[in-house]
């Protein structure tokens, strides 16, 4: 198990936000978190990457305990992520978004002397190209479309090389074909880097589509866990959750 | 990313190498070193006052001072309302040292100066960069109050209010003509100032914008993002340090007021006015302030208070980008073509240019009210002749201004879209109109910043092809012309 998260509850003030959750992905597969609005998706996501403190429990990442680390050194260790909210640095070109996210996994930005200008170039060209946003290296990225942001962020959260990828929510608020775009071009980048990959999605069709292991929270708490046939086949989840989403 | 390397040449690799280690702008610096350095003998050939080479001793210092300081605010976006702190502290370090020590070297005191700096700054910004916004700006306040009140009331090692005087310094910086300490401030400041521009645009620099920008996405790429912001207030301590000791030589002496909450707030206009997300624009604030301050403040005190207040309104509702700001804005924008850019930019201008208006009516009658105070509707004299524009009194001269320029701006930008050759000629042959008027009136150096404004905002531009096409022919990029 690359990824393992076992038993974590949060709570803010006294509302429990996720309960006692358990889950695992193992290197190289694709699993997959649903739940509707406000079952706490968000917020698992934030307590792996260290942006939240779970209340109890523990994450582990190839088997070392990395719950209560700062998220940049989660980044480091190889955890890359996206927002649900698109998080890029808005008013840099789409360029220096990447060049930082590449100059940092290098560890390369205590260096106070040397012109960024021409450093990392290549590698961050290549980035850029990788995920579909080649010939807008200079454009503000603030000023992308939105389907464009979410991709340049995707391109963030690659720079760090990491091995296991979180994505919260990749395609909300997508026209479909932006959907079907980005679907194609996550699972191409996956396949070609080896990804273990983690998302969370509402459009059942994508999640059916890709995910091999699905989890379903409500209410901050595991309701189902499995395959998609599994899941879907789940008598809770068809009562409480895929009834009402569709 | 090995196999990409390996595809690209030996020869372009170590081209790229070698282009990375180069930096073009050190020419501009080394120029700028170079033309300076022989300002004070300019002055004294010409036989104009030997102020002057004081008054460009300071705004060197000034200009130090604000750069560091925008690397807080505009590169990192700590907005740091203390930053006196270390303009005292830096002060204070050098002056104490040389006045205490006997035979202590001169330089290695002024070298005590950024150490001292970053020291107090290490120790205050421990505290200070977990916050943000409002937070960080009122502690940087209070602790910088604190290092006020200790130089104020320690009498016992700061000489308190009477200050630390009679300051040993070498033979050569006391010199009548004062252009020696003229060329080393000016040596040690444009070094610094390329060592400031070094470092916003290291990787180190990204990254602190990349922290203004966005701490929580910097801090998911992996940078530590209450480090390097520790880091950058140290680094800025260390050179506000260094201003306060250059301050210190210049005067002999250091008092409290160095480190008083006033200087942090006029470093912080300085910032606003040249342009926050600008490297050089605090200089141009630095230069602005310091003339305005050498000009007024001491004939004036009440008036200059007013009139800064006006300025920062103008600045901050019609140019939030400040001065340089402004000029560069079109460069920031998107991806699109340069000739959609500039006609963007004249769009800008067109909305901006109440502001414009209200900014030189402000210096018009600010210089006015100067030059004869407290006639409001009538000349000192009481002779009124109509045709004398300069027998008017303030209010109706303001007036007369208010409406001309107001009919100007309207003639010149009604259609901004489809300009023709008259409208052309009048967008020049107006700031000159403009010079004339105020000469007459007897304020020349409010006609003088108007010319410049106008230069800097129109004509200055008209040298391009793309705006050039935008604002005669207005046609589509594409429609060609
Ligand atoms: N920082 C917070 N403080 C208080 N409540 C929060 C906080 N973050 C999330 N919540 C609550 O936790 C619940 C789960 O939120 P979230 O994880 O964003 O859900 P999801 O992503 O599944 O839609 C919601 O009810 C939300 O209001
Ligand atoms: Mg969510």
């Amino acid at each position: 198990m690359l990824l393992r998260v076992e038993a974590v509850t949060k709570s803010f003030g006294g509302f429990v936000a996720v309960r006692d959750v358990s889950l695992s992905v193992e290197r190289g597969r694709t699993a997959c978190v649903i739940g509707p609005n406000g079952a706490g998706k968000s917020t698992l996501f934030n307590l792996i990457t260290g942006h939240l403190q779970p209340t109890r429990g523990q994450v582990f990442f190839a088997d070392r305990d990395i719950t209560g680390r700062p998220p940049h050194t989660i980044c480091q260790l190889g955890i890359g992520r996206s927002f649900q909210r698109t998080n890029i640095f808005p008013r840099l070109s789409v360029f220096d978004n990447l060049q930082i996210a590449v100059l940092s996994h290098q560890r390369r930005t205590l260096n106070m002397l040397t012109p960024a200008r021409a450093l990392v170039h290549d590698e961050t060209m290549a980035l850029l190209d990788s995920v579909g946003l080649a010939g807008e290296e200079r454009s503000t990225s603030g000023t992308l479309s939105y389907g464009l942001q979410k991709q340049l962020e995707l391109g963030i959260a690659l720079a760090s090389e990491p091995q296991v990828l979180l994505l919260d929510e990749p395609t909300a608020g997508m026209s479909p074909q932006e959907t079907a775009d980005t679907i194609a071009l996550i699972g191409r980048i996956v396949r070609d880097r080896g990804l273990t990959l983690l998302f969370t999605e509402h459009d059942m069709d994508v999640v059916f589509g890709i995910a091999e292991r699905i989890t379903v929270l409500h209410q901050g708490a595991v309701l189902a866990e499995g395959t998609p046939e599994e899941v879907q086949s789940n008598e809770d989840v068809q009562r409480i959750y895929l009834g009402e989403a569709e | 990313m090995a196999n990409l390397q390996g595809s690209i040449g030996e020869g372009a690799l170590a081209q790229r190498r070698a282009a990375t280690a180069r930096d073009p702008m050190i020419w501009a610096f080394v120029a700028a070193l170079v033309l300076l350095f022989w300002v004070p003998e300019l002055i004294l050939y010409m036989g104009w006052a030997k102020f002057w080479i004081q008054f460009a001793t300071q705004v060197f210092i000034w200009s130090l001072f604000a750069m560091s300081f925008n690397l807080l605010m505009g590169y990192a976006g700590m907005i740091s309302f203390g930053q006196a702190a270390y303009l005292g502290i830096g002060g204070y370090t050098a002056g104490l040292l040389l006045k205490n020590i006997a035979g202590l070297s001169f330089y290695l005191g002024l070298a005590a100066a950024p150490l001292g700096g970053a020291l107090a700054a290490l120790i205050i910004g421990y505290f200070c960069v977990r916050r943000t916004h409002i937070y960080f700006a009122i502690l940087t306040l209070a602790f910088g109050h604190i290092v006020y009140l200790i130089a104020f009331k320690w009498y016992g090692f700061t000489g308190g209010d009477n200050g630390v005087i009679g300051i040993p310094v070498p033979g050569w910086i006391t010199e009548p003509t004062f252009a020696n300490y003229y060329k080393f401030v000016l040596v040690i400041s444009v070094a610094a100032i390329y060592l400031l521009w070094r470092i916003v645009n290291s990787p180190f620099g990204r990254a602190l914008t990349a922290i203004r920008e966005n701490p929580e996405r910097a801090d998911f790429i992996g940078i530590p993002v209450d480090r390097y912001r520790l880091y950058a207030f140290v680094l800025v301590g260390a050179f506000s340090g260094l201003a306060g000791a250059l301050i210190m030589v210049n005067d002999r002496s250091v008092y409290p007021d160095l480190a008083h909450w006033t200087q942090s707030t006029q470093v912080l206009l300085m910032s606003l006015l040249g342009g926050v997300y600008t490297f050089f624009g605090p200089i141009v604030g630095a230069v602005l302030l310091r003339t305005m301050d050498a000009d007024i403040t001491q004939n004036y005190p009440e008036i200059w208070q007013l009139f800064l207040g006006g300025v920062l309104v103008l600045i901050l509702f019609g140019l939030p980008g400040g001065i340089v700001g402004f000029i560069q804005e079109r460069d920031i924008g998107s991806g699109d073509d340069h000739a959609t850019r500039t006609a963007k930019l004249l769009r800008l201008f067109r909305r901006k240019s109440w502001m414009f208006l209200g900014g030189a009516l402000l210096f018009t009658t600010f210089f006015s009210i100067l030059q004869s105070p407290g006639a409001w509707l009538l000349p000192r004299t009481r002779v009124f002749e109509p045709f004398a524009l300069a027998t008017w009194g303030i209010v109706p001269c303001a007036l007369l201004q208010l409406v001309v320029g107001a009919a100007a701006l309207w003639l010149l930008l009604r259609r901004v879209d489809r300009f023709n050759r008259i409208d052309g000629a009048l967008l020049l042959i107006l700031p000159i109109a403009a010079l004339v008027l105020h000469v007459y009136l007897g304020t020349p150096l409010s006609g003088l910043l108007i010319v410049l404004l106008w230069v800097i905002f129109t004509v200055y531009s008209l040298v391009q092809a793309d705006f050039r096409r935008a604002y005669r022919l207005g046609r589509p990029p594409n429609g060609g012309g």
